[in-house]
């Protein structure tokens, strides 16, 4: 960041600061919101939202510089599955995978919020924590609740758009992971090409799928 | 300056898989190129020495030299020459499946570059590397799975699954297995290395209740895509299980490889002929009949895990033939039929002989029927169990019987009268016939003479006695 002088020096002072544990709590927070309420809006919202709040928790542990490509990593794939999402007019047309809408809280909402508090009691009483190595251990509860809603996600749905953010979830898990366990530059850029790469084929299938669904609809009526 | 081999192989298939995109228009120029590069790859692999060199545009090119990038590695060697031989064994499965119906104009040259993929997995002895190029795939193979058609995206949704799962816990094994190095004496970090990859390589052996990836993509894909995809992606698998044992051998130590395989093969290959019984449709029946097929492998292998392959390397070899021959089959049915349902597919013996026996043998073979090519490998292998574990030997027996039933229940659909609209359905083109009747002679000689096996499995044998892999 030296080569942005000041600036640099402030953002990087900031990223710190909001990646600790109430960045921890916002980022836990936030991957709630978005797997009760899958709006396109606030998917990709969500997604550039916790791509940064993800860089400031990992510039804990690496470069701040890492941390910052990992910021328009999540960017990347947020623009590709926005521009997919706004093709294909994502959620806009009441369609049977993206029914939700506010207000009120469809089943579907409540089903899985029902989920999520279920998972949260389990894991706070229980204290189930992932046993980590020593250097990601303090990391541990917001990366075994990140794996559990990306989970969560993935058995409720087979839907491209939300099959997509929860595997997002699961790497990003990881990736979190990985930093904090040495510096690896070479893991580091292996990760951001993979979710690049699970970035492109999710937008394709955002685009098929709704292509499909637009000609069933022509079919039915 | 010396070229490494696997330089040239990874650069042609990347290149010509960029070079035929553009011109994917043209069906029979993709498809030659894929089956002629796929051949030139399989004969410089047989025939040509790891250590004679020869030249390629004014460049010298010798075949073992390896080629560096970063802290990876990659090169022939005698040891993973064969697998990369499988490998390109598979490319020519797929690529000349093309023939029988056209799965796309985009998998030819995505297939390529999947290959090449798989061939850089299969010449390091890197697993991280393994692990991301397994995920890479997974995420090219959604292209050429749904190929554009406007239908269900859940299978290809469904590939991404266990390699994008199974990538962390193989690079934190992978990390434990570094600690290990440093601290010898920390007995915890090597459990949880053994945990933690063991688990990763679980997930992408997909057994039962894992299957549910496989078992949609053979359903809903087109068939050769489904059998390219199935074969090579196994092949790698079972690269990285050797790979990881052999590296790590203290993993033997710390889990009953053995048993942990058993007690997921048989819940497989039951739960396959369960499927295979109950199918009504024929990608069903061979998806089904697939997974019990490879719940038997898993179980051969666990007879000698993770160090003897013997029994392993046979099955995998009846299994391709019989997964590549029912591939064409399927793919020939589909070429005329829209749906592949027990009534689409009634009275069609009588107008698609060939057709309809190669989907009868390849499926048969799955179930290791007499006369077909896995039909040795499965009989040696039940001879085996009888004399050490009887019951397993029983599920076996009774697995077969359930994938046989469900076969002879299409057999009967097949043979029923043919309904007038039937009478209408074009018999096979002379050349798909030729090719048909040449697979099902295959594996029906290979049943007859399982000895011409065997030196393509002593030499597997061979190298996995060789225990580490040398690169």
């Amino acid at each position: 960041m030296e080569w942005l002088g000041e600036a640099g020096g402030v953002a990087q002072r900031w990223l710190i600061a909001l990646g600790g544990v109430e960045g921890a709590i916002a980022l836990a927070l936030l991957l709630s919101v978005m797997m009760v309420a899958p709006g396109r809006r606030m998917l990709m919202a969500g997604i550039v939202l916790q791509s940064l709040l993800l860089a400031a928790v990992a510039a804990r542990y690496s470069p701040v510089g890492w941390a910052a490509i990992r910021l328009l990593t999540g960017i990347c794939v947020a623009a590709m599955w926005w521009l997919s999402a706004l093709m294909v007019r994502w959620g806009d047309r009441g369609l049977p995978w993206a029914s939700w809408r506010w207000p009120p809280l469809s089943a579907r909402a409540l089903l899985r919020l029902t989920l999520l508090s279920f998972a949260a009691f389990i894991l706070l009483v229980a204290r189930l924590w992932l046993p980590l190595p020593d250097g990601a251990a303090p990391l541990s509860p917001l990366v075994t609740w990140m794996l559990a809603v990306a989970l969560l996600s993935l058995a409720l749905t087979d839907e491209p758009l939300l099959a997509g953010v929860a595997l997002l979830w699961g790497l990003e898990a990881f990736h979190l992971v990985w930093s904090a366990l040495g510096y690896d530059a070479l893991g580091e850029g292996m990760l951001g090409i993979l979710k690049l790469a699970l970035g492109v084929a999710i937008a394709y299938l955002i685009i098929v799928s709704g292509v499909r669904w637009r000609r069933l609809r022509e079919v039915e009526q | 300056m010396i070229i490494p081999g696997v330089s040239v192989f990874l650069g042609a298939c990347i290149l010509l898989g960029l070079l035929m995109y553009p011109l994917r228009r043209w069906a029979r120029l993709s498809w030659g190129v894929g089956v002629a590069s796929s051949a030139l790859l399989i004969w410089t692999l047989s025939r040509w020495p790891l250590d004679r060199a020869f030249v390629l545009g004014g460049r010298t090119v010798l075949l073992n030299a390896p080629l560096e990038f970063a802290d990876y590695r990659w090169a022939l060697s005698p040891a993973n020459r064969p697998v990369v031989l499988v490998v390109a064994w598979v490319m020519l499965m797929g690529f000349a499946g093309v023939w029988f119906h056209s799965p796309g104009r985009t998998f030819v040259p995505l297939g390529l570059v999947i290959a090449a993929l798989w061939i850089s997995g299969v010449t390091t002895a890197a697993v991280s590397w393994v692990t991301a190029a397994l995920a890479l795939v997974a995420c090219l193979s959604v292209f050429i799975v749904q190929a554009g058609r406007p239908e269900s995206t859940r299978p290809a949704v469904r590939q991404l699954w266990w390699p994008l799962v199974a990538l962390p816990l193989l690079w934190l094994g992978g990390w434990y297995a570094d600690e290990i190095a440093l601290n010898p004496e920390n007995m915890a970090y090597m459990r949880q290395a053994s945990v933690v990859a063991g688990l990763g390589l679980l997930l992408l052996l997909a057994p039962v209740p894992f299957h549910v990836p496989t078992v949609t993509l053979l359903e809903n894909a087109p068939p050769v895509v489904g059998a390219f995809l199935l074969l090579g992606g196994q092949t790698v698998v079972l690269y990285l299980v050797w790979l990881q044992t052999s590296l790590a051998p203290w993993m033997g130590e710390q889990l009953d490889i053995s048993l942990y395989l058993a007690a997921v093969a048989i819940p497989t290959l039951l739960w396959g002929a369960a499927g295979a019984v109950t199918a009504r449709r024929v990608r069903s029946l061979w998806a089904y009949s697939a997974l019990h097929d490879w719940g038997v492998l898993l179980l051969g292998l666990s007879l000698g895990a993770p160090f003897d392959w013997a029994t392993a390397s046979s099955l995998l070899i009846g299994r391709m033939i019989s997964v590549a021959l029912s591939a064409y089959g399927i793919a020939s049915l589909l070429a005329w039929a829209r749906e592949d349902d027990w009534q689409a597919v009634q009275g069609l013996m009588h107008r698609r002989l060939w057709t309809t026996l190669a989907v009868m043998v390849g499926g048969l073979g799955l179930a290791g029927f007499p006369l077909t090519a896995s039909f040795g490998p499965r009989w040696i292998l039940v001879q085996t169990l009888l004399g050490t574990k009887t019951s397993w030997a029983l599920w076996i027996v009774l697995g077969q019987i359930g994938v046989t039933i469900g076969y002879l229940r299409l057999l009967y659909a097949l043979l029923s009268p043919a309904s007038p609209r039937r009478w209408m359905v074009p018999r096979e083109r002379w050349s798909t016939a030729l090719l048909l009747s040449l697979g099902v002679a295959a594996s029906g000689l290979l049943a007859l003479a399982p000895q011409w096996m065997d030196g393509a499995i002593q030499t597997v044998i061979g190298i996995m006695l060789q225990g580490r892999p040398s690169f």
